[in-house]
């Protein structure tokens, strides 16, 4: 019995730190629906608060949200709610990216149990609903913000490294993107650099603004599973380079399946 | 000869324009008083510092920004019609981790830095500092809301330069920060000239602080604050204040006009003020404290008109945190001073009225005041005029001229000092204590009722001469105006 005990204490006590599934909604930290505020300081702080408490998910509701990059942090998830839009911000110095990765709207880089959803999970399970959420890159003002300033001499980069993916993760392991509609990104839409463990499911990527960009890049990445998403794209659906286990399932274009 | 002058010439202009011109909008600033400029200004200013330096010039136009740092050979040009306007999201705003502080414009160890032009940084302070405190009383933000407000460094400054040398800030309009409005911490080689400053948008409002600099010159300006309107400070024991000169300006305060202090650690040296206008100010139009172990010393103040201000003139030695240095006090001149002391509260109707508090006491006395061991020595009043009120009411409160009244004053070394802070005292027009070698040359008293006190104490005082010095008071024909207690050397002629 005092073995039993011991051994429940053990149990209790080395049980993996999981994550409390607090919810947020984005209006405690200010964020504005109006399409025209900028966000990026309001999400980073949520996010940054959410984590240090232990993580959670950060709610976003119908309505649109401009934002430059933020950055994800350990164990929070962003839902965005049927309607709800992150809107990129057209002007090219409010992004940034992971080291040695492509700049991205929502950025991560070695962060681990970090997601963005388009509906709460268990709606997810109960109805497979896709495309809830949207994240709407504004990829061709971008781009055309980006020419200007890299023709004035004022950006010293190119077009590519100037422009930002929606999604770029770096580094980071336990992710999840679910059940989201992805938007006219300047680049690429999704793009993944040196992650393990991660699920693209169920994702309508639309994302033809801008000539040659890909639906998911997966790089140097390992257990991947890329399932049931549309893509339409202007280059490549998902293009693979240097990874290991990419589970591919029921991808289709408007061509037909992959 | 003439040949080399023309030389010069040419070089100077090529010089001049070397310190080239950049549109904000050229790196696609948006002007339209809702697009968050920060990115966009910041870069701008990354790309002229990498450059070789220059202006980034603000056309007409309202630009909101969050937190941007200024970086060297990089001036800030604001035309006449535009506007630095700052966002109202606390968020945007940084809390720098070296200065320690919130601040929409930052200079941190840059040099040959300025802000310049007829344009206006607007803080919209109001509104941030109260967006702030929702975000307190959420707990997403973490302050103990002292007095039911965040506290001064969690609230943006318009501007917040530290350790930077060669300074210029002209012509702009400031307004409405949601903390002090501008700080100078540290620089060296300071200009100020020509600017305006509307800062009463929330509490601890500053017109301007200048901390521990060295070489500063305040000119031409104008300071309308909620707190003490132009202010030197000195936060660091190691640091001084010193070579500042403030001439032709004008300030309005619902603390105090011209102050030295309150943080006062290391001192303040070598600072001349001329040609100064205080109106509708709640304190004193001049405060001068030692309370933190600093050393005052060489202080001249040539030409004030002050009316409509609670007090007209305030030196203190305190003894709040010392950190093992005696504060000192000496060798201070004022002069052509005109000042007039109303009965009522002289900032009364502005935004962020200051404190009633120290009552019940009678209108205050100019003061001069140490601490026994902690003397203040040398001050020179010369050609001034004071009225006051008088008016003082015996009943309401009373100090009077006997050895347990006049001991019965506290001395209060730890308190925040203020002109007020010992309620009644027994003078109307001066009172001093504690300190050594006051001289009053040409210095006119003027009562405008009657008043149960008389017009000058003296405690505590080894050495003073009082020449020319006039008294006038209704109904008071025969009146001993001048009172000494516990003093030596006193000559009256």
């Amino acid at each position: 019995m005092k073995n039993f005990i011991i051994c429940l204490f053990l149990i209790i006590t080395s049980a993996p730190n999981l994550p409390a599934q607090a919810d947020y909604k984005a209006s405690l930290f200010g964020c504005m629906s109006d399409g025209v505020t900028l966000n990026t300081q309001s999400i980073q702080t949520a996010i940054n608060t959410i984590s240090s408490r232990g993580g959670g998910m950060l709610h976003f509701y119908v309505g649109r949200y401009l934002t430059g990059t933020v950055f994800l942090k350990d164990n929070v998830t962003i839902i965005l709610h049927e309607g709800a839009t992150l809107v990129g911000v057209p002007s090219v110095y409010d992004y940034a990216g992971p080291a040695g990765a492509p700049k991205g709207i929502i950025v991560a880089e070695g962060q681990k149990n970090i997601g963005i959803a388009g509906s709460t999970a268990e709606r997810e399970l109960n109805t497979n609903v896709t495309g809830n959420g949207i994240i709407q890159g504004q990829g061709a003002k971008v781009i055309e913000n980006a020419r200007k300033q890299i023709a004035k001499g004022y950006l010293d980069e190119s077009p590519a490294q100037a422009a930002p993916a929606l999604i770029s993760f770096s580094g980071c392991s336990g992710v999840k993107i679910t059940g989201l509609m992805l938007e006219d990104a300047a680049a690429n839409a999704v793009t993944l650099t040196d992650c393990t463990d991660v699920e693209t499911v169920r994702l309508l990527i639309n994302n033809r603004q801008t000539p040659a960009s890909a639906g998911i890049v997966i790089r140097r990445c390992e257990n991947i599973a890329v399932i049931d998403n549309f893509i339409h794209v202007s280059g490549r659906a998902i293009q693979t380079f240097r990874s290991k286990n990419v589970k591919t399932k029921n991808n289709k274009t408007p061509e037909g399946k992959l | 000869m003439i040949r080399h002058i023309v030389k010069i010439l040419i070089l100077g202009a090529c010089l001049q324009l070397s310190a080239k011109d950049y549109s904000v909008r050229e790196f696609g600033a948006v002007a339209d008083g809702i697009f968050l400029n920060t990115c966009v200004i910041q870069h701008a200013i990354d790309y002229i510092h990498a450059h070789g330096g220059g202006r980034l010039v603000f056309y007409p136009g309202t630009y909101v920004t969050g937190s941007i740092y200024l970086k060297s050979n990089v001036t800030l040009h604001l035309k006449q019609g535009a506007t630095l306007l700052g966002s109202t999201n606390p968020w945007d705003y940084v809390k720098d981790p070296y200065v320690g502080w919130k601040a929409m414009i930052f200079a941190i160890k840059q040099e040959n830095v300025g802000i310049t032009g007829k344009g206006v940084i607007n803080g919209r302070g109001f509104s941030t500092a109260n967006n702030m405190i929702k975000y307190i009383q959420k707990g997403l933000y973490d302050d103990p809301l002292r007095n039911d407000r965040p506290g001064e460094t969690n609230r943006p400054e318009n501007i917040h330069f530290r350790e930077c040398t060669h300074v210029v800030v002209s012509d702009v309009t400031m307004k409405d920060p949601a903390s002090w409005n501008q700080t100078y911490d540290q620089c060296k080689d300071l200009l100020v000239e020509r600017i305006s400053v509307d800062s009463k948008s929330y509490w601890n409002n500053d017109g301007i602080d200048i901390v521990d600099c060295d070489g500063a010159v305040v000119r031409d300006s104008f300071f309308d604050a909620a707190d003490d309107a132009i202010c030197l400070k000195s936060h660091d024991a190691g640091a001084i204040c010193q070579n500042i000169t403030v001439s032709n300006c004008t300030a309005r305060s619902s603390a105090s006009g011209l102050k030295f202090g309150t943080a006062s650690r290391g001192g303040f040296r070598n600072v001349k003020v001329t040609g100064l206008t205080v109106y509708d100010t709640f304190r004193s139009a001049i405060t001068f404290a030692s309370v933190d172990g600093g050393q005052i010393e060489n202080i001249e103040v040539d030409g004030v008109w002050s009316v409509n201000t609670g007090n007209v003139l305030f030196l203190r030695i305190g003894n709040r945190f010392n950190s093992g240095k005696a504060p000192s006090l000496k060798n201070v001149t004022i002069r052509n001073v005109y000042a007039e002391v109303p009965y009522t509260k002289p900032d009364a109707g502005y935004n962020y009225e200051g404190p009633v508090e120290d009552y019940p006491r009678n209108i205050s006395p100019a003061s001069i005041v140490g601490l026994p061991g902690m003397r203040i020595e040398n001050v020179t009043l010369e050609n001034i005029e004071m009225v006051y009120p008088g008016r003082g009411d015996s009943l309401y409160a009373r100090v009077g001229l006997t050895a347990r009244e006049l001991d019965g004053i506290p001395e209060m070394e730890k308190s925040y000092p203020e002109f007020s802070q010992f309620r009644e005292l027994p003078a109307w027009g001066l009172y001093v204590r504690h300190a050594d070698g006051i001289r009053l040359k040409n210095v006119s008293f003027r009562a405008q009722d009657t008043d149960y006190r008389p017009a000058v104490v003296l405690d505590d005082v080894n050495g003073g001469t009082f020449a020319g010095v006039t008294f006038s008071e209704p109904d008071a024909q025969g009146k001993e105006q001048i009172f000494t207690y516990k003093s030596a050397n006193i000559n009256i002629q």
